[in-house]
């Protein structure tokens, strides 16, 4: 999966270049409108987002950031923070944007990536995912009060009985991820092409408010003010 | 460039600083509107909707992402009618991307805004120059200096709102801005020289508003 996204991106990137270097020549030949079409054409390439997505393995805590285009998002600072705001755990994106955190407390962990400039993402990681065997925070719900624990509990090896530990196996769960990845694919290509929609239809919003603000300077003119 | 929704909201110092933003985003969007002659309305529209496209066009660059802003562009030929051009945009970038957020909008607004009309009274004259190496540099000024400005108020506001923790990053943020100026000095550059072969008196405000009405007598 991650080859062939790899691979598209590369040629998209190329793409962009070749229509890049042509709008380079057109441009020195004629010079109107390159650099406007060659932004138009590069937006959804390049365009992004900022996605979190993580999963719990037993006491940690493991998840991606990518950009918009599934593109890794490196060495992007990731912090945990609870209920109340207050950061538990904090860290870094490796070279493929992935982390991992070791969950102290089981509570709702909010994870919040921010790549600095403003831009940055968040997922909160049920707590109910947690282990029982880890302190709960006051703040936070009682485990027993959340309803679907019981779902849950084998997976981080939590349940109290040793022999039952390993209930989902590791293949198990790869298979899972696999299922989950393939999942997660497929909503982000809904999503890009929301996107165009999304910049076509704000660039209709700009002009419409604009032609809207024309009329009305219009209509004062007309009838003076 | 755009500081997010809940970066600042959550501490005392932070929603004043958001209220301040708001606040003068509020007035120079006043006096950008009665500036806006119903002439320059086309122009205000179409550089609106280039910033809002050049916005979500990310260039990755360790270890953080930059986009064009287009700022001093808009600041040489809008003026203070940048205002309301940037707000419309900001606007429905978060509506549409959750890019800045509603309670940030106004801060945002004037992080970009503010520049570009610092820039239209730097540079406009030059831009506008018959000599065309004095309007390339002018371009070229007003590109780099938006962007450096907007980085000084955004980091201004950041720390004003007393995220400290941004104080590093800031820092590394401060040297990005550097490469991103000279693009966009580049970019603001090449954009008055076409203007100035295919429509020179876009840039040469005071001109814009004489000539329509000499077309309509002649």
């Amino acid at each position: 999966m991650d080859k062939r996204s790899a691979d598209a991106k590369i040629n998209a990137i190329l793409c962009n270049l070749k229509f890049a270097l042509c709008n380079l020549k057109f441009q020195i030949r004629n010079s109107k409108f390159a650099i406007l079409v060659f932004f138009l054409i590069a937006a959804p390439a390049f365009a992004h987002g900022i996605r979190v997505s993580a999963t719990v393995e037993g006491k940690v805590i493991r998840g991606r950031v990518t950009y918009q285009d599934g593109s890794p998002a490196k060495n992007c600072a990731v912090t945990g923070h609870d209920a109340a705001d207050e950061v538990l755990a904090k860290t870094e994106t490796d070279e493929d944007g992935k982390f991992s955190l070791e969950a102290l407390w089981r509570c709702d962990y909010r994870l919040e990536a921010d790549i600095g400039d403003g831009h940055g993402g968040e997922y909160v990681v049920k707590g109910s995912l947690l282990p029982g065997d880890l302190p709960p925070r006051e703040n936070n719900p009682p485990p027993e009060a959340q309803s679907d624990t019981r779902d849950h509990r084998h997976v981080g090896g939590g349940s109290r009985n040793p022999g039952d530990e390993n209930a989902w196996t590791v293949e198990q769960i790869r298979l899972m991820q696999a299922k989950l990845d393939a999942l997660r694919e497929k909503l982000e290509a809904g999503e890009k092409s929301i996107r165009l929609r999304d910049i076509l239809g704000g660039l209709g919003y700009i002009f419409g408010v604009f032609g809207l603000y024309a009329i009305a300077g219009n209509y004062r003119k007309k009838y003076g003010h | 460039m755009h500081i997010y929704e809940g970066v600042l909201l959550v501490s005392e110092r932070g929603r004043e600083v958001l209220l301040a933003g708001a606040t003068l985003a509020v007035l120079g969007t006043g006096i950008g509107l009665r500036r806006l002659e119903p002439e320059r309305l086309p122009r205000a529209a179409v550089l609106s909707a280039a910033f809002f496209v050049v916005s979500l066009v990310h260039v990755p660059l360790w270890p953080s992402s930059v986009h064009l802003l287009l700022t001093g562009l808009m600041g040489v030929m809008l003026g203070w009618s940048a205002f309301p051009a940037v707000l419309v945009a900001l606007l429905l970038q978060a509506m549409l991307f959750s890019y800045g957020g509603l309670t940030a909008l106004g801060l945002n607004a004037f992080i970009m805004a503010a520049p570009a009309v610092a820039c239209h009274y730097l540079f406009r004259r030059a831009a506008a120059s018959e000599n065309e190496r004095l309007a390339l540099g002018g371009g070229f000024a007003a590109g780099a200096t938006a962007i450096l400005l907007s980085g000084l108020l955004m980091a201004g506001s950041l720390m004003l709102g007393g995220r400290t923790e941004f104080d590093s990053l800031g820092k590394i943020l401060a040297i990005l801005q550097i490469p991103l100026a000279v693009i966009e000095g580049l970019v603001a550059a090449s954009a008055v020289a076409l203007i100035r072969k295919v429509r020179p008196e876009l840039i040469a405000a005071p001109i814009l508003a004489a000539i329509p009405r000499e077309r309509e007598n002649g």
